[in-house]
């Protein structure tokens, strides 16, 4: 929820005046807040790009991030810059886009394996017709392996440079075998499909590639529209006008999967939202919900939310209604999807519900900024986006045969990978509500601990936990001394030269999987520096913090380190640490920027500490 | 005619910065912004400005500001 848009021209007049200032924060926040008004102008769109150009080296505003984005391609995509611009920023990136020279992919991908400075995502988009109208191809295996194979080879050549984004291969515009055939195996369409199933093989198989998954929204689009012929037979454009912003937010999403910070919670509403009509005063035998119209589309909804479970993601609700008539609705009713077990908490009072969100994230342990709500009031919506801004707000369509299109276009809940301990959150956050009840019962914090029955394994980091690792220093904000972002590629690099370490956690209740990472940078005399430093939320409380940094540091000395640095760089969010390294007998050597460091000898021998009686192992030490 | 010279030029100068139209010569080889490429989308803004839709061998001979003027007005009307 954003402010009135304001019209194209009053939009065009905010972007020119913080251009003329110079006034990066301006600039950009106006635009993002009227994405809508300038994606809608073609003229406005472009303008918009071209103002912001000599904006983009100025220093980030709050709340958004640099993003370099280098295209290789093999048809005319300039026209769709524009969008892709529009739609980062929307996102929150300051994109500095770049496009590779046409055709020339596989030179850029060969050429050379030295790093070139680039720093950022490497998209290739390859327009079907172009790779297999043109290639020779001539419906043969032989000629699909000889593509497949040239395709292959430039992507793996292009992980090994760096983050990179490959597009599925949409339909081509002519397939010939249909006009003979409609069951030829070689056709340019089951082609098409065999290298899409290929390239996501390969994304699966090398953690520095991603997949954008173009050829499900021509899908959706629909095959036959999603060009245009006029431009794409002139200009060898790949997409009609209309397309465009679709293609370019599904690349913002996909971005913002991979560098951004995902939502980890949706919490919704009932009434009209969850079902058609309003329980307390329609009756559970009078609200929509179920196999017929409009009860349907409602399911269709509660459909996905349950399926957010699977993907490592939070449900709450937060409703105006009677508790036990919604809870016995979802206990008894045969129609009903969502049971209780599918909801990691919930609000359901009378209460203002911008209050029960900040309660819900409390009890949940995230922050504001992880939460999606849904609610169908525009009172309520509007409520809380003007005492929450930090929450995602959806309303949620009066029209029900608005809700699949709602859901296709809901953002914030893209997720490049779902990694097991994207499920395990699950059934911790679900295992709260019994912690709860037994610390209640324990009045002793050090009793309590130890009834919990914690079990640690700590780990130097290995390959298998990278994709885990780089999501921690995705998402976590609050107990992370640097807040440093890396991506799986990056942290794959530290994972090789031994600098990263893992905790996990056990308790009673549940497994919660990766819970800690350090990444360390050795600095060649003798000392070490603490460039990460992180604990998921779902630990805290535990005092398992300390040990992590005892068995660390331990190891560090047992590898004949003599000295260690710790890193606080304070952001909005981590003021919870700004203490850890002194309240753990680090001592504040210097300040750099805003980067406060603090140095703990280690020629003394393996430090003691009086953490709590926690079941510690340790795996490849 | 003035009114959609004036939508016309607002178009020119959001797409390529200022735009002179001092002469119907200008021609867009001589505009740094305005190559093959800014013609794209530069037609693709004017069609939805006006409702209009070029041929490519229209938008082939849109050199001009006064092209292009001529061509809108031609289809506009």
């Amino acid at each position: 929820m954003s402010n009135p848009p304001g019209t194209a021209e009053e939009v065009a007049n905010l972007l020119q005046a913080a251009r003329d200032a110079d006034d990066g924060e301006a600039f950009f926040s106006a635009l993002r807040e009227n994405a809508a008004v300038v994606r809608a102008d073609l003229s406005l769109l472009t303008m918009a790009s071209r103002l912001a150009e000599p904006l983009l080296t100025l220093p980030e505003p709050p709340g958004f991030r640099h993003l370099n984005l280098r295209v290789l391609r093999n048809a005319t995509l300039e026209p769709w810059l524009p969008h892709v611009f529009v739609a980062l920023v929307e996102r929150a990136f300051i994109p500095s886009l770049s496009l590779g020279d046409f055709d020339v992919y596989e030179a850029y991908a060969f050429e050379s394996t030295e790093d070139d400075g680039f720093d950022g995502l490497t998209l290739v988009f390859w327009d079907s017709d172009r790779l297999i109208g043109d290639s020779g191809f001539t419906s043969t295996e032989r000629d699909y392996e000889v593509l497949r194979d040239r395709l292959e080879n430039v992507l793996r050549a292009l992980a090994l440079r760096g983050p990179t984004a490959v597009c599925t291969l949409a339909p081509p515009s002519v397939d010939p075998s249909r006009v003979v055939t409609s069951h030829d195996e070689w056709s340019w369409e089951r082609t098409r499909g065999r290298l899409n199933e290929d390239l996501l093989r390969w994304a699966s198989e090398e953690s520095s590639v991603v997949v954008l998954d173009l050829a499900r929204e021509v899908a959706r689009f629909g095959a036959g529209r999603y060009r245009d012929s006029r431009t794409h037979y002139a200009y060898q454009v790949p997409f009609g006008p209309e397309f465009m912003p679709v293609a370019a937010d599904a690349l913002a999403g996909l971005v913002s999967a991979v560098l951004g910070t995902p939502r980890k919670c949706v919490v919704v509403d009932c009434d009209n939202t969850l079902w058609g009509g309003v329980l307390g005063e329609d009756g559970p035998d009078g609200v929509a919900i179920g196999g017929e119209y409009p009860g349907n589309l409602y399911r269709e909804f509660q459909l996905f939310l349950r399926s957010l479970g699977g993907r490592g993601i939070l449900l709450a609700l937060n409703s105006k209604n009677n508790e036990r008539d919604v809870l016995e609705f979802m206990a008894d009713s045969p129609n009903m999807i969502l049971r209780e077990e599918h909801v990691a908490a919930h609000r359901i009072n009378w209460r203002d519900k911008a209050g029960n969100l900040s309660e819900l994230a409390e009890e949940l342990n995230i922050g504001l900024d992880s939460i999606v709500f849904i609610d169908d009031s525009p009172v309520e919506c509007a409520l809380v986006s003007s005492l929450l801004p930090e929450v995602q707000v959806e309303r949620f369509p009066e029209d029900p045969l608005a809700i699949p299109d709602f859901i296709s276009n809901l953002r914030g809940l893209e997720m490049v990978r779902v990694t097991a301990d994207d499920l395990k959150r699950l059934a911790s956050i679900r295992a709260n509500g019994q912690r709860e009840v037994l610390r209640r019962s324990s009045g002793d914090l050090r009793e309590f601990l130890e009834t919990l029955d914690i079990r640690l394994v700590v780990r130097r980091g290995t390959s298998d936990q990278v994709a885990r690792v780089s999501q921690l220093t995705q998402r976590t904000n609050q107990f992370n001394l640097t807040t440093r972002r890396y991506t799986t590629s990056e942290v794959a690099e530290f994972v090789d030269s031994e600098r990263v370490y893992t905790m996990s956690m056990e308790d009673r209740f549940s497994d919660y999987g990766t819970v800690a990472a350090c990444i360390l940078l050795d600095r060649g005399d003798g000392g070490v520096v603490f460039d990460t430093l992180l604990l998921s939320c779902r630990a805290f409380g535990r005092h398992v913090e300390d040990s992590f940094l005892l068995v660390v540091l331990r190891d560090l000395a047992a590898r004949g380190f003599a000295w260690v640095e710790g890193e606080y760089r304070p952001t909005e969010k981590n003021a919870m640490v700004e203490d850890f390294f002194p309240g753990r007998g680090f001592e504040e050597v210097r300040v750099d920027g805003t980067s406060h460091f603090f140095r703990l000898d280690l020629s003394a021998g393996s430090p003691q500490s009086d953490v709590f009686s926690h079941g510690i192992q340790t795996e490849g030490f | 005619m003035a009114e959609t010279r004036d939508r016309l030029l607002t178009i020119l100068q959001r797409q390529l910065g200022t735009v002179s139209t001092d002469s119907e010569e200008v021609a867009a080889r001589e505009h740094a912004g305005w190559d093959s490429i800014a013609l794209i989308n530069l037609i693709l803004a004017i069609e939805q400005e006006f409702g209009i839709v070029f041929t490519p061998e229209e938008a082939s001979i849109a050199t001009s500001f006064q092209t292009l003027l001529d061509l809108v007005v031609e289809k506009a009307h």
